[in-house]
């Protein structure tokens, strides 16, 4: 027989060992990203989106001309069941970060998707925060996002420019797990 | 000894069962097979706009017959042909249909989803989609006859990546026999249906 203290022992071990082998962490893809936000041209949002992102009004936009300390891109499809089940949770992401002292903005792309399949999808699962067409797929190439959902976090240095903190090629997740993520990769 | 080997033996049993079960279920994106780029359309209509649809009775993976004339003088039918289950652009299309049955209500227009798959690997790939609200019907045998009697069936034995729109009188009211390597847009099949319900 195991004594306790060997058998609660055991039992973290197989928790560690399969939190290890639970996958969706990628390696980053790429660092500094702000060459690529330069290069995501967005078409002109909504006046309500315009003010939330501090966007000057105007045309298209690149993710680099928004207003804030860290930017989460999410790429997503309205074609996704992934990115269609995790919808809640990224709603509640979205909650989250509007609670946070740091100015933590959102923006999801839809990859080859149109105006109305963005629109759809958006209505659907009542998306708060702005979203995207991204028709032919280039702002998603540009960001080295090969699959939906993907998420790119990114955070604005001393200079200006943004550098990929963390990505992550599937869902979402839990909520507070994925902003705990999210701030700890910005402290570092 | 004993003890000590009873002790690695139920470590070894704990690792296998974590491993077993941090193991993911296979997803629908897990499961695709990505071939190569087949010719864009290889077969050749045997109907057009205008013509009586020809009538067809399938099996759904749940078990039901299913007749294009149940729904004569009821509803507008939607028939989404695409080639095989789990493959890239099929796996996307449908699931983007799932998220719109309202719009599909809203037109007064069933959807019927139909693969020359076998009801097994229909069932594998749709519930993989998560929970489909419309119809999905093997065309597995004859293999292909109800793709062939509407002209779409490809000589590889799969069904080209088609849509038809029929009235409540039984008349196709359209077509798109789609490059079979793209989905076809979502906003034109519902500009379709509006037309067909005569909605502005």
């Amino acid at each position: 027989m195991l004594k306790k203290s060997e058998g609660i022992i055991c039992v973290l071990m197989c928790f560690i060992i399969s939190n290890c082998a639970s996958r969706g962490n990628t390696p980053l893809q790429i660092e500094n990203v702000h060459n690529e936000f330069s290069n995501v041209k967005l078409m002109q949002p909504l006046s309500d989106a315009v003010r939330y992102l501090g966007l000057e009004k105007g045309a298209a936009f690149s993710l680099s001309d928004i207003d804030a300390d860290i930017i989460i891109v999410q790429i997503f499809s309205m074609y996704c069941p992934k990115c269609q089940s995790d919808a809640e949770n990224v709603n509640e992401f979205y909650r989250l970060i509007n609670e946070e002292e740091l100015s933590i903005k959102m923006v999801g792309i839809g990859f080859a998707n149109s105006d109305f399949e963005v629109a759809i999808f958006k209505k659907k699962f009542n998306i708060s925060f702005p979203l995207f067409p991204d028709p032919y797929g280039d702002a998603a190439r540009e960001l080295q996002a090969y699959s939906t959902p993907y998420f790119l976090v990114a955070k604005k240095t001393d200079d200006g420019t943004f550098e990929a903190i963390y990505t992550k090629e599937d869902k979402m997740g839990r909520p507070r797990s994925f902003l705990k993520t999210v701030l700890l990769k910005a402290k570092e | 000894m004993g003890l000590m080997i009873k002790k690695y033996v139920i470590f070894i049993i704990m690792i296998m069962n974590v491993t077993i079960l941090s193991a993911d279920t296979i997803t629908l994106e897990d499961g695709i097979f990505v071939g190569e780029k087949a010719k864009t359309v290889d077969s050749e209509l045997k109907v057009a706009v205008g013509d009586k649809a020809p009538d067809f009775s399938l099996t759904t993976i749940d078990g039901k017959a299913i007749s294009l004339n149940d729904y004569k003088g009821e509803k507008n039918v939607a028939i989404s042909f695409v080639p095989a289950a789990w493959t890239p652009v099929c796996s996307g299309q449908w699931p983007g249909y799932n998220i719109v049955q309202d719009i599909f209500d809203e037109y007064n227009t069933i959807l019927l989803g139909i693969t020359v798959d076998n009801i097994p690997t229909l069932y594998a790939w749709t519930k993989a989609m998560g929970e489909i609200w419309f119809p999905v019907l093997s065309d597995f045998y004859p293999h292909g006859e109800v793709a062939d009697r509407y002209g779409v069936l490809r000589s590889d034995g799969v069904s080209e990546r088609a849509l038809f729109i029929i009235d409540k009188k039984g008349i196709i009211r359209y077509i798109d026999v789609h490059d079979i390597n793209v989905r076809p847009p979502l906003e034109t099949l519902i500009a379709e249906l509006k037309k067909v319900e005569n909605k502005k």
